[in-house]
């Protein structure tokens, strides 16, 4: 999965839950969960709302990594 | 790249091949099971056939308990993850979540079970034949629609218990059940990684109309060839084809419109 992410780690900063996250982003709680363990990429509206949110860029929170087994 | 385009011409005509081969044992194995034991086959088909006419009430109740019995089994699990989610920290909710999708799919197919079970039992009762045969028949297959509707009133009504318990612990899913555009308004009530399940799993499902419809259709033309049982099948199971085949296409030409991804 080339797309890693912080957004756990920001959650915490911010002393919020999964649930709260997600009513400020507008998504469901199991959306934010599936993003923290990697198991979805969000569109690009929902990276730039969660770093509105977390009062950072969508670069400190979500980071492209190139596969090298590609 | 020529190469490969001739590869898959190669490939299509091996698999037509194969098909007609396969096609070919099959037919000639059955004509010689039929040209043998033809009669004899014939006759425990109508002895079964009747058999399960004889027992259309019998089988459509114990139908009905077992979905009664499956249907508060499932919902009483669901109540458990439901009411227990709103308050849930995040690791016991991820928890309750998988438990909820893994009950309410294993419960909504059993519902799906049971409606198709309770068709297929009570067709098997409505001919003019059967009906006509006794008074008996007749007022045992008048019992055996009594049963059918509660079965059927009780599965739908299920249904609607199920989206009711689903937003027991999804407050933000407000779609009322009993609307028309119900499937519309849950979508919408749906957020994007929701949206994603629902359209691969839906892809997944067309997919699999594609492998099962075109081989239904040969099973029917078989039927027919062998059995007689008719053309209706055959061009029910080729309109199921077409429609599948052109609300795809037709979905596809439409979201290549002007901002129509975006609706």
């Amino acid at each position: 999965m080339p797309l890693m992410n912080y957004l756990k780690e920001h959650r915490s900063r911010l002393g919020i839950n999964q649930t709260e996250l997600g009513k400020l982003a507008g998504v469901s709680r199991q959306t934010i969960s599936l993003i923290e363990r990697g198991d979805y990429s969000p569109s690009v509206t929902l990276a730039l709302k969660l770093a509105r949110i977390c009062q950072a860029t969508v670069e400190d929170i979500f980071v492209y990594e190139e596969d090298d087994e590609k | 790249m020529k190469s490969r385009i001739s590869n898959a011409y190669v490939k299509i005509f091996l698999y037509m091949l194969a098909g007609a081969a396969v096609g070919a044992v099959a037919g000639a194995g059955i004509y010689m099971l039929l040209d043998g034991r033809g009669q004899e086959l014939e006759g425990a088909a109508v002895q079964a056939f009747g058999a399960l006419q004889g027992a259309i009430l019998p089988l459509l109740s114990a139908l009905l308990v077992l979905s009664v019995l499956a249907g508060e089994l499932t919902c009483r699990k669901l109540k458990a993850a439901a009411i227990r989610l709103p308050e849930a920290d995040d690791e016991e909710s991820d928890r309750l979540e998988y438990e909820e999708e893994k009950w309410g799919a294993l419960s909504l197919n059993l519902n799906i079970v049971s409606q198709v079970l309770n068709i297929i039992i009570l067709a098997a009762g409505y001919s003019s034949n059967y009906l006509g045969s006794s008074d008996a028949a007749r007022s045992s297959f008048l019992y055996a629609c009594v049963v059918f509707v509660i079965c059927m009133a009780y599965d739908g009504i299920w249904q609607i218990r199920y989206v009711k318990l689903v937003q027991l612990g999804h407050p933000e899913k407000t779609a009322d059940p009993s609307d028309r555009n119900f499937q519309k308004a849950w979508l919408e009530s749906c957020d994007e990684a929701e949206r994603e399940v629902i359209y691969r799993s839906s892809y997944k499902a067309y997919l699999a109309m594609g492998k099962l419809v075109p081989a239904l259709l040969i099973v029917t033309m078989l039927g027919n060839l062998f059995f007689n049982t008719g053309m209706l099948a055959v061009v029910i199971v080729a309109v199921i084809w077409l429609a599948v085949t052109l609300t795809y296409t037709r979905s596809c030409v439409a979201l290549k419109g002007e901002k129509a991804l975006l609706k």
